[in-house]
C-alpha cells in the first residue's frame, strides 16, 4: 500500500481520537458537571437518568455536533483558500463572505422581517447575503476567462470593509433590542436549538470534506505556482473556481448558522502544517477533525470560564488559537509558506 | 525525420505591446534546437505559447501535425514538459517534487501515485545521480542541484518534447557544461526533442543542431550554428561588436566579445 496513504490514515485516526476525547469532555463539562462514565453510559443508552439524558442528548450533544461541523468546515475552507491564493493570511472571512452574511442578518433585523419569514429567518438571510457576495466576487474576479486570484482577495477585503460600514449604519439606526440581536450574531455562537438545521450543517460540512479531499492532490500542484501546475496537466482555471466556490459556500453556510467565528480557518491549517508538513492530502482530513475538536474545546471554555455567563466563542478561538499559534511558531522556528 | 513542432505566423501581444511578430519555424523530431536573442526578444514568450501558458493573438502552433487547440491541458502535458527559468523556491521535499512529474498521467480522482510512478521517478533520480538529494528540501539545494532536480521532474513527465528556458543562467561554468551534457545525452539516447532558450552564444553554438535567432519578436534568421552565429548577425541583433572564430577542438563558431577598450586599441584590425 502507498506509504503516504497509510500515513494519512494513521494521522487521521489520531486526530479522530483527539476529537472524540474533546467531544466527551465538551459533553461532560458545563454549568452542571456530569461524570464521564455517566456521559458514556447515557450516550450508549446503557443507563438512563432523565435529568442527565436531557442535558446530554438535547443540550450538549447537538452543540458538540454543530461545533464539529462548523469547526471542520471553516478549517478546510481556510486550507483550500490558502492553497489557491498561496497566501498564508487568507482565511474564509477575508474574502468578504461574512460581510455579506452580516449585512443580510442586519437588514433582516432592521426591517423586522423575522416575524414574516419565520423561525429559520436568521440563517436563511445570512446565507442569502453570503451567496450574493460569493457570486458578486466570483463575477468581478473573472476577466479574459481568467479567475484572477489577487483581485479576488482585494475585492473580498474591500467588500468586508463596505459591509462592516453598512452593518454599523444599520446598527446606528436600529432600536437597542435589534442592536443586541445583531451584535450577538456577529460575535458567533454555537447555540442553535433547531436539530434539523444542525444535521443539515453536518451533512454539508462532510460533503465539503469529501470535495476537499478529492481536490487535495491538485492543491499540492498549486504550491508550484499556476504556470508550473498547468504545465503538469492541471486545469488551473477550473480548479481555482471549484476551490473558491466550495470554500466560500461552506463558509457562507457556517456563518449563516453560527455567526462569525473567526481564527479557526486561519489557525488550524497553519497549526497542522507546522505539525505535519504541507501535503494537502494529509492536511485535509486532519485539519477537518482537529478544527472540529478545537471549536468544541473553545465552546466548552466559553460556556464554563465565567459560568453561568457565556462568552462568545469567537473570543476564545481568538485568544487560545492566537497565543498557542505564536508559541508554536516561535518554538519550531518554522517558515509557514516559504 | 518528421516535424514535431511547427509554428506558423505566430503573433502575441501583451496589452498593446507586440512581443512575438509573425514567427514561423519548424522543429524536427529529435532535434536539439536552440533559441537565442537579446533580452526581450520574446524567447520565453515563445516557449510559453507552445506550452499553452499564454495564448497567441494570431497564428497557429502544430504538435505532431495537430493544432495546439486540439489538446486538452493533461494531453499536452503528456507531450511537452516545460522547465521554467525562475529557480525553485519552495520547501517541498525533492522526491515529492520529482514525483509530481507523474501528475499528467493520474486520473481525476486518483490521490496517490502508483508503485509504477514511484519507479519511474526513481529511475530518473538514478540517471541524474540525485540519490543523495531526495530527502532534502528544495530550498536547501544549490543552484546547480535545483536545476538538476527540475530536470529530473521534467524527465519523470516522460514527454517526447522538452521545452527548457535558460537552464544554465545561474550556474558556474562546470555546472553549465554538466547540464548541457546531460541534455545532450537525453536528446541523443532517448530521442527526445529539445527546444531550449540559451543566453550563452558559445554554448548554443557548441551544443545545438539548429539555432533560431530572434530580434524584437521576429525571426532574424535560422539555421546551423555556423550559419547563424556570424559576427554580422550578432552585431545586428545584439547591437554589440564581436569576433567570431572557430573553436579549435570542435570546429564550431566561437564568439569573443569586443569591449570598448579593445575597439579603441585595435580598431583597424577588426
Amino acid at each position: 500500500m502507498n506509504q503516504k496513504f497509510v500515513k494519512t490514515i494513521i494521522y487521521s485516526l489520531i486526530a479522530l481520537i483527539v476529537l472524540l476525547l474533546i467531544s466527551l469532555l465538551g459533553i461532560s463539562v458545563g454549568a452542571e458537571n456530569i461524570p464521564l462514565s455517566t456521559v458514556i453510559k447515557t450516550l450508549f443508552n446503557i443507563e438512563n437518568s432523565q435529568l442527565y439524558e436531557d442535558i446530554i442528548i438535547n443540550l450538549r450533544l447537538p452543540r458538540v455536533i454543530l461545533g464539529f461541523a462548523v469547526g471542520g468546515a471553516l478549517s478546510i475552507s481556510g486550507l483550500l483558500l490558502q492553497g489557491i491564493f498561496r497566501n498564508p493570511l487568507v482565511e474564509p472571512f477575508t474574502i468578504g463572505i461574512s460581510g455579506g452574511a452580516s449585512v443580510g442578518i442586519s437588514l433582516l433585523t432592521l426591517l423586522n422581517l423575522e416575524n414574516i419569514i419565520g423561525f429559520l429567518s436568521l440563517p436563511v438571510s445570512g446565507f442569502l447575503g453570503a451567496i450574493l457576495i460569493i457570486l458578486l466576487v466570483y463575477k468581478l474576479g473573472i476577466k479574459n476567462n481568467t479567475f484572477r486570484i489577487t483581485n479576488i482577495l482585494l475585492i473580498g477585503v474591500m467588500i468586508s470593509f463596505i459591509s462592516s460600514s453598512l452593518v454599523m449604519f444599520i446598527m446606528a439606526i436600529s432600536k437597542s433590542k435589534d442592536i443586541n440581536t445583531i451584535l450577538f450574531w456577529l460575535m458567533g455562537s454555537l447555540e442553535e436549538s433547531n436539530l434539523k438545521l444542525i444535521l443539515i450543517t453536518l451533512f454539508i460540512s462532510i460533503f465539503g470534506l469529501i470535495i476537499a479531499f478529492v481536490l487535495s492532490r491538485k492543491l499540492n500542484l498549486f504550491s508550484l505556482g499556476e504556470e508550473e501546475a498547468k504545465s503538469l496537466g492541471l486545469n488551473v482555471e477550473r480548479i481555482k473556481r471549484l476551490v473558491y466556490l466550495t470554500a466560500s459556500v461552506l463558509t457562507g453556510f457556517c456563518v449563516a448558522v453560527s455567526g462569525v467565528i473567526s481564527f479557526v480557518g486561519l489557525i488550524i491549517p497553519h497549526f497542522m502544517r507546522i505539525l505535519l508538513g504541507k501535503d494537502n492530502r494529509l492536511l485535509v482530513i486532519t485539519s477537518y477533525l482537529i478544527g472540529g475538536a478545537f471549536l468544541i474545546l473553545s465552546d466548552t471554555l466559553a460556556r464554563t470560564v465565567i459560568a453561568p455567563l457565556q462568552l462568545p466563542v469567537g473570543v476564545i478561538t481568538g485568544l487560545i488559537g492566537g497565543i498557542s499559534f505564536i508559541y508554536l511558531l516561535n518554538r519550531k522556528n518554522v517558515n509557514i509558506f516559504g | 525525420m518528421e516535424q514535431i513542432i511547427s509554428i506558423e505566423d505566430l503573433s502575441f501581444k501583451y496589452n498593446s505591446r507586440q512581443i512575438l511578430d509573425s514567427i514561423t519555424f519548424e522543429v524536427f523530431e529529435g532535434a536539439f534546437y536552440g533559441v537565442i536573442g537579446p533580452n526581450g526578444a520574446g524567447k520565453t514568450t515563445l516557449l510559453k505559447n507552445i506550452m499553452k501558458l499564454l495564448t497567441s493573438s494570431k497564428g497557429e502552433i502544430y504538435i505532431n501535425g495537430s493544432p495546439l487547440s486540439n489538446f486538452t491541458i493533461p494531453e499536452l502535458s503528456q507531450k511537452i514538459s516545460y522547465l521554467k527559468q525562475e529557480p525553485l523556491a519552495s520547501d517541498m521535499e525533492v522526491f515529492e517534487y520529482i514525483l509530481m512529474g507523474r501528475s499528467p498521467y493520474m486520473k481525476n480522482f486518483q490521490l496517490y501515485e502508483s508503485k509504477q510512478d514511484h519507479d519511474i521517478a526513481e529511475k530518473y533520480i538514478e540517471l541524474l545521480e540525485l540519490e543523495e538529494l531526495v530527502g532534502k528540501k528544495l530550498h536547501e539545494l544549490s543552484g546547480g542541484e535545483k536545476q538538476l532536480v527540475q530536470l529530473a521532474r521534467n524527465l519523470t513527465q516522460e514527454t517526447p518534447i522538452m521545452l527548457i528556458d535558460e537552464p544554465t543562467s545561474h550556474l558556474d561554468i562546470s555546472h553549465q557544461i554538466q547540464i548541457l551534457n546531460i541534455l545532450h545525452d537525453i536528446n541523443k539516447e532517448m530521442n527526445k526533442t529539445i527546444l531550449l532558450v540559451l543566453h550563452d552564444l558559445n554554448m548554443a553554438g557548441e551544443y545545438c543542431d539548429q539555432i533560431l535567432l530572434l530580434k524584437q519578436g521576429q525571426v532574424y534568421c535560422e539555421g546551423k550554428p555556423e550559419e547563424v552565429l556570424t559576427y554580422q548577425n550578432i552585431e545586428d541583433t545584439f547591437d554589440t561588436w564581436v569576433i567570431v572564430k572557430e573553436n579549435p577542438l570542435s570546429g564550431k563558431p566561437y564568439i569573443i566579445p569586443v569591449t570598448r577598450k579593445m575597439k579603441k586599441d585595435n580598431i583597424e584590425d577588426v
